[in-house]
């Protein structure tokens, strides 16, 4: 039995934080970043006789989710409690969704690989449902206190849990780009894996050779960067494969994943698996999801990448640049509102994605609140293509214009980039540079060809630069030709 | 219906995190039975397509997400037995939940 | 001058609306009043100091010097069952597990208690979590049946109906999961109302089981009962099982007329043991009374009736467990337990609950197990909705049903521990209510035979929504009776 005869078999639980104002059951403000426990109400800190009551823009924002990803969403959900002992769960249960979620069904079509990203393959979703968040512990090296910290408790947060449809650790993390994608244009969630606001959980396992039935899955928990998501389920592909090999059953545990020894851990398996209890949440009324709604949301939905991308496509655009113009929703808005104020798609894109991205690296400020608005980048490639500029002299309007939020064409006539096009001027000055330079002269018809180029620069520099260079050539080999000596 | 022994009785005051001592285990384990034995008088109820009771209140408004009011964290932390750099204090969590 | 302590709440009100007496009289009298025998009666765990409670007074006497609107509550001493959040005032749930909790939050029944104008004296004794019958199940003092100092109040508000039937707040608030205001009423001879469920806000009170519990008024009449409902009732943003429908006035349904309103008796629950002879014989009394407001009696069935205690302690301990997950000592309230995490969350739940929240949290959590859901919980939901069809179906025929409230008159303070199951089994009146989210009252409706007599409550059920009914039909009623005017001697103090 070869090593690759055993395919992997990948699900993904993804957990997806709203960035609603207020958290799920409470009006307690969401603040990531505030000082601990500073962003609590009596309801996050499960203070006795306090209810949990929903928040309808959180519902609103996960029903916008739904719709774009193709789910059916429910017309009556429930809500459900999932009770557990820990530090950082203020009610001894979190209020999630179980057997009757909002969202059912659905479907993310991954881009393929880099290179080969029109071939996209489909993950299935199972479902969706909303849960509240637990709040932070923070374990003090050598001492033995942990301590809690509940800002984070009670913030509302969107489970998705696709189908065992992944096939390799590279598709999983293209899922989940593909899922943050779309949840950052829904403008739902930063959905950043760095401040936690996105996360993941995996499910693995092998399926035999030759055989239809799925191996037993284990799962990898709290997976917090796509690098260690493609880390983690390499090493848990490994660590069951050599259980196989080895003539080992696999036994369904939860693990975690150790980036120093990079292997997956089991932290506990099934038999040792935590007894939730659900229930009805009694203190929650059926969630009713009105069609009308639903209709109004999904008249509101943004376009999405996927289809931005077949619109940029289309336009000519090479699938790799529409990936990178589309991994952001404000680059694609930014690029879209170029493109709508004219100028070719290629030329925006190679300037977008070249001079555009490269300036924004040194510079926090959002795309949409750059100086440097979309509409100039089509006036920019207008002035090299009339021949106003040269590509070289578009560069250092770019910077200038970028910088000081001075729109191109005025930059160019400020500080003189227009191009030298005069062909009288041009040719007084040939006359001038040809007229003293005798020696070079008598070395260009004495056969060295490469003399030009010291003709050419000093018409640059006597133009500061500004000398239309095609045109210089031209009117150097008439003058040249006509200077010619007499063939004797 | 099943006695309810004092093993399984153990398992339930784990799953509560409770302590029993012999004697409260014991009690327990026979007041649980006799009172589980005399709800399985339910058992003999025809359930077919029975759905299970919702209170008939009609959803009430959404709430509007804007904020309300907040616990000043000192106030808020005031009944716990300990607090660490406004933070609630808790022995070292070892094993995960 | 009369005693004070002696009018009705809505005597006080009218008098203060009149300036008739100012507030600060009323409340010091009641003040003085509870100082002098809360030593032997107990129905307070936690008193408002008297500055504060004399200060609230002064605000009320201020807000009618100047002409202000007076609410339905203006001036009436109020006593809140300890199982109400009150801000800065210690909140127990008789528990130890909450000993020296300061609120810093403020729940919606104080908060609606005084913007109606109501005095808040102190928070009232209960059984631990509102588990109980008896007022008993709880490590502070015991409140005492003001009839008889060895019968018990009643739980598991006892504290609150104690106090209203011995004078020591002129109308309180209780709670209600499975009898708990209504049992007590019946016990003190006075009267107590669980509204339908939703249609006071559970926001601020702690909840024992979410789907069950609800907030109600007692008082020595009727009147006293419509009045602090009409101030407590009414959608709350805070709860979302709240009801929206809007409040009627309640004071007005007291006066409609009650003739002509069909009463529903099911025969086949008076035949069930454990129902004493006494009771009934002052039931069928009651149903003559009934009659004799105009009322004509009906016979109805419920077939499901007799599962109601099966499935409503099933319910009510599952949701228990639940609730009281929160209690772990870290938050708030007493921490026990050195070492480990586990051991903290053991050592501190163990020294918090007493025996009977004990027993419950374990019944509850084996019937939540996943492989036990389906069999116990999940079947009792089920049987559930059979006993709320039961009562639609009988409400076809009738406007309101009427049953004993406890099947005895009296419960002796127990020297020993009781036997739960039979303990459970004396709610079979009153249980089937809360299932279907009912309003139904207690009065009182007569007295038992021994030395001394002590009070029988009448129970009228009405559906959904029909307070209304509900109150003319028991103001009709104590308009025939005298029952309500018995008052219990005063307490041997000291």
């Amino acid at each position: 039995m070869t090593v690759d005869a055993y395919s992997p078999v990948i699900g993904l639980e993804v957990h997806c934080q709203l960035n609603t104002a207020t958290k799920m059951f409470s009006p307690c403000e969401v603040a990531l970043l505030a000082e601990p426990n500073t962003a609590i109400d009596a309801y996050t800190l499960g203070l006795p006789g306090t209810l949990p009551v929903a928040n309808a823009a959180a519902v609103e924002s996960a029903v916008k989710l739904a719709l774009a990803l193709g789910c059916e969403v429910a017309g009556e959900s429930r809500w459900a409690r999932k009770h557990y002992f820990y530090p950082d769960l203020p009610k001894g249960y979190q209020i999630t969704q179980s057997d009757h979620p909002y969202a059912i069904g659905g479907e993310v079509l991954v881009p393929g690989p880099r290179g080969r990203e029109a071939e996209t393959t489909s993950v299935r979703l199972t479902r969706i449902h909303m849960e509240e968040d637990a709040g932070k512990n923070i374990h003090l090296p050598g001492e033995p206190w942990s301590l809690v910290d509940y800002n984070r408790a009670g913030a509302p947060l969107v489970e998705i849990v696709s189908e065992p449809d992944i096939r390799s650790a590279d598709e999983a993390a293209r899922y989940l780009r593909c899922l943050r994608e779309i949840v950052r244009y829904l403008g739902i969630s930063q959905a950043n894996m760095e401040e936690g606001t996105l996360r993941c959980d995996a499910n693995v396992s092998l399926k035999q050779p030759g055989s239809d039935r799925l191996g037993t899955r284990c799962e990898i928990k709290n997976l917090n960067s796509f690098r260690f998501l493609e880390l983690a389920i390499r090493a848990e592909i490994r660590r069951q494969r050599d259980l196989l090999q080895a003539g080992q059953k696999i036994v369904s545990a939860t693990l975690t994943y150790d980036v120093d020894r990079d292997r997956t851990r089991v932290m506990r398996t099934k038999e040792q698996a935590a007894d939730y209890r659900y229930m009805p949440e009694p203190d929650m009324p059926v969630l009713v999801i009105r069609p009308e709604v639903v209709a109004r949301l999904r008249e509101q939905l943004p376009e999405l990448p996927a289809a931005r991308r077949a619109r940029y496509i289309a336009l000519g655009i090479s699938p790799q640049d529409a990936a990178v113009i589309t991994g952001e929703p404000e680059l694609s808005d930014y690029f879209d509102a170029a493109l709508a104020s004219g100028g070719p798609p290629q030329k925006i894109c190679n300037w977008l994605t070249g001079e555009l991205l490269a300036a924004r690296n040194n510079d926090t400020r959002p795309l949409s609140q750059l100086p440097f608005v979309p509409a100039w980048l089509g006036q920019l490639i207008g002035l090299i293509d009339d021949g106003t500029i040269s590509g070289r002299a578009a560069k250092e309007v770019f910077a200038k214009s970028y910088a000081e939020g001075i729109e191109p064409a005025a930059i160019v006539a400020r500080d003189g980039y227009r191009q030298v096009r005069d062909t009288g001027a041009l040719e007084a000055i040939l006359a001038e540079i040809l007229d003293r330079s005798h020696k070079q002269l008598a070395q260009y018809y004495g056969g060295r060809q490469q003399i030009r180029g010291y003709f050419v620069g000093q018409v640059m520099k006597a133009t500061r630069g500004q000398a239309d260079p095609k045109l210089v050539q031209e009117l150097l080999s008439k003058a040249l030709a006509a200077r010619a000596p007499a063939a004797d | 219906m099943a006695k309810l022994d004092a093993d399984s009785c153990d398992l339930l005051a784990h799953l509560a995190r409770l302590s029993l001592t012999p004697a409260e285990r014991e009690v327990f384990a026979g007041q649980l039975t006799d009172i589980l034995a005399y709800m399985s008088k339910l058992k003999a109820v025809d359930i077919t397509d029975v759905p299970e009771f919702r209170s008939p209140a009609p959803p009430t408004p959404p709430r509007a997400d804007k904020p309300g009011p907040m616990l000043e964290r000192a106030r808020a932390l005031a009944g716990a037995a300990h607090v660490r750099e406004g933070q609630v204090a808790v022995p070292k969590i070892l094993e995960d939940a | 001058m009369t005693d004070l302590t002696s009018l009705t709440a809505s005597q006080i009100a009218r008098g203060v609306g009149a300036g008739q007496f100012s507030v600060v009289d009323v409340a010091t009298a009641f003040y003085d009043r509870c100082t002098y025998i809360e030593p032997a009666l107990h129905s307070y765990l936690t008193r408002v100091p008297q500055d504060q409670v004399i200060r609230a007074a002064k605000a009320i006497d201020l807000a009618r010097a100047q002409g202000r609107q007076l609410g339905p509550l203006a001036g009436v001493p109020v006593g809140l069952k300890d199982i109400f959040v009150t801000k800065d005032l210690a909140t127990t749930c008789g528990s130890r597990m909450l000993e020296g909790w300061l609120p810093p939050y403020q729940g919606t029944h104080a908060r609606r208690v005084t913007e109606a104008g109501g005095i808040v004296l102190g928070k009232l004794a209960m059984d631990e979590f509102a588990m109980g019958s008896s007022s008993e199940n709880t490590p502070f003092t015991v409140v005492q049946n003001p009839w008889s100092k060895d019968h018990v109040a009643g739980g598991s508000s006892g504290g609150s109906a104690a106090a209203v039937s011995a004078r020591t707040a002129s109308v309180t608030l209780g709670s209600d999961t499975g009898g708990s205001i209504r049992q007590p009423a019946s016990l003190c001879g006075v009267v107590g109302l669980k509204p339908t469920y939703g249609r006071v806000s559970r926001a601020g009170m702690i909840a024992f089981a979410s789907s069950l519990d609800q907030a109600g008024p007692l008082g020595v009449c009727v009147e006293d009962v419509a009045r602090t409902l009409q101030a407590i009732a009414g959608h709350d943003p805070a709860d979302a099982t709240s009801l929206t429908d809007p409040v009627p006035d309640y004071l007005a349904a007291c006066q409609a007329p009650a003739s002509g309103l069909r009463v529903g008796v099911d025969r086949a629950a008076l035949e069930r043991p454990g129902l004493q002879p006494e009771v009934r014989r002052a039931f069928e009394q009651a149903l003559l009374v009934l009659r004799d407001c105009g009322m004509t009696v009906v016979d109805i069935s419920r077939p499901h009736a007799h599962l109601g205690i099966a499935c409503y302690y099933i319910i009510c301990c599952a949701e228990a467990a639940s609730n009281l997950a929160r209690y772990d000592g870290l938050r708030y309230g007493p921490r026990h337990g050195e070492g480990d995490l586990q051991e903290v969350y053991r050592a501190t739940r163990t020294a918090g609950f007493g025996p009977e929240v004990k027993r419950r949290i374990l019944l509850g959590t084996h019937v939540l197990r996943a492989d036990c859901y389906e069999e116990h919980y999940g079947r009792a939901m089920r049987v559930r909705t059979l006993i709320a069809d039961d009562y639609t179906q009988a409400f076809a025929t009738c406007d309101l049903i009427a049953t004993p409230t406890s099947p005895v008159a009296g419960i002796a303070r127990a020297s020993t521990e009781r036997d739960p199951l039979e303990l459970y089994l004396s709610d079979m009146f009153t249980v089937g209510a809360n299932l279907a989210g009912l309003p139904a009252i207690s009065m009182p409706a007569g007295f038992g035979a021994g030395t001394p007599g002590l009070p029988i409550g009448l129970q009228l059920i009405a559906p959904r929504l029909a307070e209304p009914t509900l109150l003319a039909a028991a103001q009709a009623f104590e308009n025939h009776t005298t029952w309500h005017t018995r008052r219990p001697p005063e307490p041997e103090v000291g």
